[in-house]
């Protein structure tokens, strides 16, 4: 039976508090993990976030070891191998390169029926794949977080998913307060008036 | 990037099958345009312009002609038309002939992404021919569809039914409009708008949709554009000639999504980050001279080959060189100014000294390091400069620039210049 989203919408949003958008209880698995941003990124986020990186991806790179200070992140070539060995995920990171980024979801989507939100970092992703990401996401009830994106963090749980908020030192910039922020962090894609 | 007209328009019809008239270019003899006229009793004459405009129509510029020597003054009169709609001038580089279509019937189509649907979305009624901006609510279709399986037959037919649309009209439409998503979904396309699609009745009365008018903008991000085989001169218009040296460095890390604002500016605004870009733009205005996002931790390479750019064309008429950000998340601040204090040292060695004030505000790893390599270069150049840190607010900052170019309008950039030695001491 298909998952049923929170009221008041047209569409299927799958969360219905800012306090889901990024929890403690996430678990995570990255694509392309061992790619030049995610490589920097990922380790920070995952120790800021008491280790929530269940394991990550890298075509031909399985085996590998992603080191970080809260214990290595096992490497697989696809998801799938990943499932394989006994690991769940919920949330799904996608570091790829604009080109990757909509068979990135289509993977997750297709492969792992526990996935509920997806985060994606990439940036110039065309809008022809970003019409099917939205769709393979409506169709699958999943919640998608970009792509463009800065990635999700709470500051109250020490929770950061996907992207750099706060660095190489989150535990700097996010700090506890009172007000949610939505950034689109506009980059100028058009003349300005 | 956009693209209006049939006379490349047609030629990405019968991509996908779709009925447009015939249609000569520019270069067409008089025999082959008399032939056409003989065909098909009239053509029409419009002028070609780069990119998309329009409202020629209502400007008178669109001839037709039932003769040869009628054609022919309208291409003369055509050929090199000028056309203003609101602040866009555009230049008419030659003319088409196109065959003219009888029809009863003029129905407006388009597909684009909507955000108000998040879905793709056609745009529909058999009102067509004017601007769809004039018709009632009532009169037009907007229909949302799964990008998955695209836009079906079935689509059209309900929003026709909803219009209650002829019925003479639905079978054609239902069965030629769905092809058109392959166009624009196949080839990068972000929209398309076909105004009129005129029906043309053939020998036993069936109606034909003709695309009469095409007009449609192509994602940059996406090469799929590139297998229509489309000369590079078509997108031409869209770019300054910075513009497009400084694209030629682009990758889907940024950097190079630059855009002149005010080429007689007096500060260039190197800004790192959207939010920092959107509040330079929008407190300079017309003072900076382009809008811009270095963001996204370039290397030193790319940094210093857009830096040189930048100051290859702007720099001479800068008052200030302000690099601006936040405190960013990833960026090393260290590569990012070394680079453009590099690019900076490269432009006074090859062109010589010009009087500038550097203002800088930024945060983020190796901030000092990156603050100390700046510093010594404008040192060195002789420059005046202010640099503040990541506890400084952005628009404090800004307002530091604006002063800084104010003083140097009014007798500052004079005495810099003789700092540099530049002008005699008077």
């Amino acid at each position: 039976m298909a998952r049923p989203g929170v009221g008041g919408f047209k569409y299927f949003v799958g969360i219905d508090s800012l306090a889901q958008v990024a929890t403690r209880e996430d678990r995570v698995c990255v694509l392309n993990i061992l790619g030049g941003e995610s490589s920097l990124v990922t380790p920070v986020s995952h120790a800021f976030s008491g280790g929530n990186v269940v394991f990550g991806t890298s075509p031909g790179r399985g085996g590998q070891k992603l080191k970080t200070t809260a214990g290595d992140i096992p490497v697989f070539n696809a998801v799938r191998e990943g499932l394989d060995a006994g690991l769940r995920f919920n949330t799904g990171v996608v570091y790829l390169p604009p080109g990757g980024v909509r068979d990135g979801v289509a993977e997750l989507a297709r492969v792992n029926p526990d996935i509920r939100k997806i985060v994606i970092v990439t940036e110039k992703v065309s809008v022809h794949d970003a019409r099917e990401v939205r769709a393979i996401g409506q169709s699958n009830r999943i919640d998608i977080f970009g792509a463009n994106g800065l990635g999700v963090a709470d500051s109250w749980n020490r929770v950061r998913i996907g992207g750099a908020l706060g660095g190489d030192q989150p535990e700097e910039s996010l700090q506890r307060g009172s007000i949610a922020i939505l950034s689109t962090s506009p980059r100028p894609s058009s003349r300005s008036p | 990037m956009q693209l209006a007209g049939m006379l490349h328009g047609a030629r990405l019809l019968r991509f996908v099958g779709f009925p447009c008239p015939e249609v000569l270019g520019p270069d067409a003899t008089e025999a082959e345009i008399k032939a056409l006229i003989e065909r098909h009793g009239m053509v029409f004459v419009k002028p070609v312009f780069k990119g998309a405009i329009g409202k020629k129509g209502k400007a008178g510029l669109i001839g037709r002609a039932k003769d040869l020597a009628t054609a022919l003054r309208e291409k003369e009169r055509l050929f090199f038309a000028e056309h203003r709609v609101g602040n866009t001038v555009a230049k008419a580089q030659g003319v088409t002939f196109e065959a003219a279509v009888p029809a009863q019937h003029e129905v407006y189509f388009s597909i684009s992404d909507s955000t108000r649907f998040r879905a793709p979305t056609v745009t529909l009624t058999h009102h067509g021919g004017v601007d769809i901006e004039e018709l009632g609510k009532g009169q037009i279709a907007e229909v949302p569809f799964e990008a998955l399986t695209g836009l079906k037959a079935f689509v059209i037919a309900n929003a026709l039914s909803d219009l209650k649309a002829p019925r003479e009209l639905i079978s054609p439409l239902v069965q030629h409009l769905p092809r058109l998503w392959e166009l624009v979904h196949d080839f990068g396309m972000t929209t398309l708008e076909l105004n009129p699609i005129r029906m043309r009745p053939d020998g036993r009365g069936r109606l034909l949709p003709v695309a009469c008018d095409f007009k449609c903008g192509f994602d940059r991000d996406d090469p799929r554009w590139e297998r229509l085989g489309l000369p590079d001169h078509l997108f031409a218009a869209d770019q300054s000639e910075f513009e497009t040296e400084i694209n030629q460095l682009r990758t889907h890390q940024g950097q190079s999504d630059v855009y002149v604002i005010n080429p007689k500016g007096t500060i260039l605004a190197p800004t790192f980050g959207g939010g920092a870009n959107s509040l330079v733009t929008e407190v300079l205005g017309d003072d900076a001279i382009i809008s811009s996002d270095f963001g996204g931790n370039p290397p030193y390479e790319k940094m210093r080959a857009v830096a040189h750019i930048c100051f290859k064309h702007w720099l001479a008429q800068s008052n200030v060189l302000f690099l601006i950000g936040g405190k960013s998340n990833n960026t090393d601040i260290f590569v990012t100014f070394r680079a453009m204090a590099d690019a900076l040292r490269d432009f006074f060695s090859t062109h010589g000294p010009t009087p500038l004030y550097v203002v800088l505000g930024r945060g983020g790893p190796n901030l000092v390091r990156g603050m100390g390599a700046l510093r010594d270069t404008v040192e060195a150049l002789g420059l005046p400069y202010r640099f503040f840190g990541f506890d400084s607010a952005i628009s404090e900052v800004v307002n530091y620039a604006q002063a800084a170019d104010r003083w140097m309008k009014a007798g500052g950039r004079e005495l810099v210049a003789q700092r540099l030695g530049l002008r005699k001491t008077g």
